[in-house]
This record gives structure tokens, sequence and C-alpha cells, in this order.
């Protein structure tokens, strides 16, 4: 008798056993990775998409937002910085407020490299509140100039610190650039400010490192309105925008 | 013991062990059926969340080429599937595996299939590993 008790209890358990596992049932996936990237392009030339220009202290009063190249230069008295936007609502399909940017690459096309390598910072307009910067952010390609460029006229100001990123440009560079080519900054960071709207997208100025160096050293960039496919200024933005 | 009482023993005890078992196999069922799955949100894992980077390769005027870069290792072994469109246009190349180390990824566009202009759009998905 004791021997048939025995048999139901492990007949009922064995019964209950492929039910019961299914209370511990587990959902599982392979890997699905989305990515989305926008490619800002300043060709064919629209200043609406990209507007940029550069400012010179040299001649300050000037502006050359028509020019078709972004010229950057340290010099005793002579120094030039490039300034430059992207519209990100031109990307199709907008950028989702709450996305995530993976990745941000600033490309400019360097087609004369400074004699001697040289360190170019770029820094995002407006961050530095109003110790680097005015109030009043705005600029535009075609008013813009030394005297009223929203970092002002003091050189080396913003600080290195403060830079979003730099790139080697120049002869003997080891890293960076060397010779013609794109030079790349990576301002992921400011490009999330822009998307999540926690700061204004007023652009990015570039600058020598070392501004009022005592020889002349340059770089040209093109500008958008060299209207080049090949050579002009990009935004590459990668984000993905999933739960 | 009269047989009986044996037997009805024997019943009562498969009675109480099926109700029992009943039990158990209810509150099984349970988890399965019940809100606690239905109010989960399950992320779909990826084998990267930093970035991808992407460049074109372009003539005067047509896109021919994608350059994929920095595919970290652990999506070593997935399909990859490119779409890119420019404006109203838009291509997608055949799916490609990424090397088992990760790297780099390159796609042509045949000249003449895409068009440059102020904005391209590339969607990949990476499948797997």
């Amino acid at each position: 008798m004791k021997l048939r008790y025995g048999l139901v209890f492990v007949a009922a358990a064995l019964v209950t056993i492929p039910t019961a596992s299914a209370a511990s049932l587990s959902i599982a996936s392979q890997h699905l990775t989305p990515v989305r990237t926008c490619v800002l392009s300043g060709y064919p030339s629209t200043e609406t998409i990209e507007p940029d220009s550069y400012v010179s202290q040299g001649a300050a009063g000037t502006n050359y937002g028509t020019q078709t190249y972004l010229y950057a230069q340290t010099g005793n008295g002579a120094n030039m910085r490039p300034y430059l936007s992207f519209a990100l609502p031109t990307c199709t399909p907008a950028i989702p407020s709450t996305a995530t940017v993976t990745s941000a690459v600033l490309r400019l096309y360097a087609y004369t490299v400074a004699t001697t390598c040289r360190t170019y910072d770029v820094f995002r307009v407006g961050v530095g509140g109003t110790t680097y910067w005015p109030a009043s952010l705005t600029w535009t390609a075609a008013a813009i100039d030394w005297t009223n460029q929203p970092a002002g006229t003091t050189i080396n100001n913003p600080p290195a610190a403060e830079a979003t990123a730099s790139e080697n440009v120049g002869t003997g560079c080891t890293t960076g650039i060397a010779a013609a080519g794109y030079a790349s900054w990576s301002v992921t960071s400011d490009v999330q400010a822009f998307v999540n709207g926690t700061d204004t997208n007023d652009g990015w100025m570039i600058r020598d490192a070392t501004e009022g160096n005592a020889t002349t050293y340059h770089t040209y960039f093109r500008s958008e309105n060299d209207n080049s496919a090949t050579q002009d200024p990009q935004l590459v933005i990668t984000y993905v925008d999933v739960p | 013991m009269p047989r009986s009482r044996v037997i009805a023993r024997f019943l009562a005890t498969i009675v109480l062990v099926a109700a029992g078992m009943a039990v158990i196999g209810r509150a099984a069922g349970l988890a399965a059926t019940s809100d606690h799955i239905g109010a989960g949100v399950i992320a779909t894992p990826v084998c990267t969340s930093t970035g991808v980077t992407v460049l074109e390769t372009v003539t005067t005027t047509y896109v021919t080429g994608l350059t994929l870069s920095n595919i970290p290792s652990a999506c070593g072994g997935a399909t990859i599937q490119v779409t890119i469109a420019e404006g109203a246009v838009s291509y997608s190349p055949a799916s490609q595996t990424v090397a088992a180390g990760g790297g780099t990824v390159t796609e042509a566009i045949p000249s003449g299939d895409i068009p440059v202009t102020d904005q391209a759009q590339v969607d990949i998905v990476m499948e797997g590993p």
C-alpha cells in the first residue's frame, strides 16, 4: 500500500513539473541594433542649411560671408577664426528631441594646411555663459566680423579648456591631417544639447589653439560657398531613438 | 483493515493529491497569463550603444559609397542592412555580415542612383549576433 501511495505522488509531481516551469518563462532575443545617421552638407550651397564665415583681426570690420574658404590663422595682430553652423531641422525625418546622439562629427576640408602642425580648437558658441560670450549669441554669415563676433575680440578667449574638441592640421602632424583632406572634430555633446533643447544651436567657432603667435600660420578650409560636393563642410549625426 | 476502507483511503488520497497539484498548476499558469508580463517593458538588446561613424563617398554629383566604421567587436557576426535616402530617392545595398572583430563595413552605391543633396539619411540595422 505504501508503495502505491508513493507512486501516486511521484506520478502527480511529474505531471505538474512542465506546467510549473512556465512560471519561470524567460524571454530572450538576439541583438537588434538600429542606428540612424543624418548627414548635413554645405553642398549644394545654401546659407540656410550651413551658414559660415570667418572673422579677421587685421580687418576687424570686414565680413567674409561670401568667400569660398574659411580662414583659420594665428599671428601677431592677424588672427582669423571661422564660424559655422548647421540647421539641424533640415534632417528628414527630424531628429526627435528624445534621441540619444551617439556620434556627431564636424568635418571641414582643409585644402591648404599650415606649414607646421597646428592645433585647431572648436568651441560651441554660447558655452561659458557671460564669462566668455555676450548675452546675445546670434550671428549671421552676412554680418559677422571681428568686432561683433560672439566670442569677443580678446585673443585666446575662450580658453582652450573650454573647447569641445581639437584637431591637428598641418605639415608634420602625426595625428589629425598632415596634408589636404577632411579635418574632424567630435561634437557629440554639443549636438546632443541642441537636439534635447538644453542649449540653442548657435554653431561653432574655430580658432588656432595659440592665437597671437609671432610667426603667422594658417589653414584654409572650404566654405559652403565653394559649392563642392566632395569638399564642403559636413556635420554627420548618428543617433538612436528607442525606449 | 477491510478492503473497502483501503480503497476508500486510496481514492481519498488521489483526490487530495490531485487537488493539491491543481493549485500548484494554476499558480504556475498565472505567471504566464496575468498582467505581470503585460505590464512590463523588455528592452531589445543591442550590440552597441555607441556611435557608428558613417561617411559618404561622393563624386561631384552622386553618392557612390558608404563607409561604416568604429563598429565594435560586440557586433561581430551581425547582419548589417543599410538604406541611404537623399530626398525622395533611396537605395539599399545587399546586407553584409560584420567581421568577427567589428571594424569597418563598406557599401557600394551605384553611381547615378543617389544624387548628393544638402542632407542624407542613412538607416542601419544590425541583427545579431
